[in-house]
């Protein structure tokens, strides 16, 4: 036997269109959100493509090995741009790394709404929106007047303020998307805070905390307003970090403002290479610090 | 004894693991649960069961003071483990914790290998003896040992939920505890899963003291000797309306509310 269901007439034409003026709205909206996405890549595609291009034909070995030639000669190099990038960079790196990330884990994991977090955390963020030539001056103020001298120590400093806050707030924004049911398991066990922080939850926030690090370490490769009264320049190679230290960005700034077309080429090889440098860094860390499980 | 249960005594003729004497639960200032009064007995399965929100899972959390890692809580009266009060502030909490193992509503494994996870405990609590041994046997109590033996070293995270909920009770076992509470630990699971999780409590029993609160009344039918019926009304605080054997507790309720619940009226 099969049961019947009596058939009703659908009340409505399901193939009748809606009013246009509402579907008209709908795909004006859905291209306008394209259009803008497209205008938002030009530029930096644009800028991409074409220090690629400028940059790779600039390229020679020389520029790796030489010190910049006197001006006017042709060849030379920057040897030492890139020896002090890396210099100042690494040590930036040294001090902003554990205060960073300690810090974030402060905010994160201890005392998550005290007044003090409220402070500490407005004061990050204040820090963070401090423009780079500011905080030039004031390592400027700090070390440079202090010592008498422009060097790699007083350009790291600068550096390392510029890191700390992007590094603070990553690490703090990481550590918040462990699910607090894994500090639980772990505080369940018997183990303390410590264990639990150090044993369970940075070591799953690893690859968010790397990835704050190297956004800092890349913001910090490129700045050159933090330098201009730090570090200024220098035509030699480093002898120790107590002296004026060149560095790629500052070089960029040197030579692209030059009306001389050879020095103009360095710059944009200088450029090529600062982006090259950035992301050989960040692709080795993120292999080093991968998840594991 | 002044503050015995108005109904249906637990029975503690194994012995009573908690002793819970005029108990209150704050969060901040706003109560959570008051005037419980119970005795918890040893080496055997007591089950939690009541509407949402009567605060099971408040009072579970306080039996190994986990409550208070989450936010400001306060407890009033007294709560006895096995003799001690456990709200002593000279009592050291990893101490309590490490004998009172708890095992959460969604698993929750650390993101790292099987192996490291049974292994977590006894390494914070530095384990001299052969680590190897140890996670093997913690893995057979827990009746996952044969599924997971040749992958102790890849993540626990690769495995289905039932099996990571019995790698995180394997976890607990590990350190070797003398109570086990469960928090509706197969609430996320398939009935299969559920299946297994019942009869490794059931073998686990004789062993442990296994406080579980749970939704699901079948459940704490199969699994538990002694059943606490939680509720609530308008004030929004929990109470301890009636403890006893399970089956009186399912079959002879001596209060109307727990009647009504089991049944199914409410809830």
């Amino acid at each position: 036997m099969t049961t019947t269901i009596p058939q009703q007439p659908v009340k409505e034409d399901l193939t009748k269109p809606i009013e246009t003026g509402r579907s008209v709205f709908d795909s004006a909206m859905t291209v306008l959100s394209i259009v803008f996405t497209l205008f938002a890549i030009v530029p930096l595609f644009s800028v991409l493509i074409y220090v690629l291009i400028q940059g790779f034909s600039s390229l020679d070995f020389d520029i790796f090995t030489e010190l910049p030639a006197p001006t006017g000669t042709p060849g030379g190099g920057f040897g030492n741009a890139i020896q002090g990038t890396l210099i100042m960079v690494s040590f930036a790196a040294l001090i902003s790394v554990p205060f960073g990330v300690l810090t974030g884990i402060f905010l994160s994991e201890y005392a998550r709404d005290s007044q003090f977090i409220q402070v500490v955390r407005f004061g990050v963020n204040v820090l963070a929106g401090v423009p780079s030539i500011v905080i030039g001056v004031f390592a400027y103020g700090v070390v440079v007047a202090a010592f008498g001298s422009f060097s790699a120590y007083a350009g790291g400093f600068a550096l390392a303020i510029l890191m700390l806050p992007i590094i603070v707030r990553t690490t703090e924004e990481a550590l918040k998307l462990i699910p607090w049911e894994l500090r639980l398991g772990s505080l369940g066990l018997g183990a303390n805070r410590f264990n639990t922080i150090a044993r369970v939850i940075v070591p799953a926030a690893i690859p968010g905390i790397i990835t704050g690090v190297m956004l800092a370490v890349s913001r910090a490769a490129g700045e050159t307003a933090p330098l201009l009264f730090t570090a200024l320049f220098s035509q030699y190679w480093i002898e120790s970090l107590n002296q004026p230290t060149a560095s790629l960005a500052v070089l960029i700034f040197n030579y692209a403002t030059t009306p001389y077309v050879d020095l103009q080429r360095k710059a944009w090889a200088a450029s090529l290479l600062l982006l090259f440098l950035v992301l050989v860094i960040s692709i080795a860390a993120r292999f080093v610090f991968r998840r594991r499980f | 004894m002044s503050n015995e249960l108005q109904a249906g005594q637990v029975d503690t003729s194994v012995g009573t693991a908690y002793k819970v004497r005029d108990m209150a639960f704050f969060y901040g200032t706003k109560k959570a649960l008051d005037s419980i009064n119970v005795d918890i007995p040893a080496k055997s399965v007591t089950a939690i069961i009541g509407p949402s929100g009567c605060g099971k899972s408040t009072f579970l959390k306080s039996l190994n003071r986990i409550a208070e890692a989450e936010t400001k809580v306060r407890i009033d009266g007294q709560i006895e483990l096995f003799g001690q009060n456990i709200y002593d502030p000279k009592v050291n909490l990893t101490r309590l914790r490490k004998n009172v193992g708890m095992v959460f509503q969604r698993p929750n494994p650390f993101p790292m290998s099987i192996f490291d996870n049974i292994a977590y405990g006894p390494r914070v609590f530095g384990f001299k003896g052969d680590l190897n041994e140890l996670v093997e046997s913690s893995l057979k109590k827990a009746f996952i040992w044969k599924e997971v033996q040749d992958k102790l070293r890849t993540s626990a995270l690769g495995l289905s939920g039932g099996q990571q909920q019995r790698i995180c009770i394997a976890r607990s076992l590990a350190v070797n505890p003398e109570v086990l509470l469960m928090d509706e630990p197969c609430s996320a699971l398939d009935p299969i899963a559920t299946l297994r999780i019942e009869e490794l409590i059931a073998s686990l029993r004789e062993q442990l003291t296994i406080i579980i609160v749970t939704h699901n009344m079948q459940q704490a039918g199969r699994v538990s000797q002694n059943t606490l019926f939680f509720n609530t009304d308008e004030t929004r605080i929990g109470n301890l309306v009636e403890g006893g054997p399970t089956k009186e507790i399912f079959f002879s309720p001596k209060d109307k509310r727990t009647e009504d619940y089991i049944t199914g009226r409410f809830g």
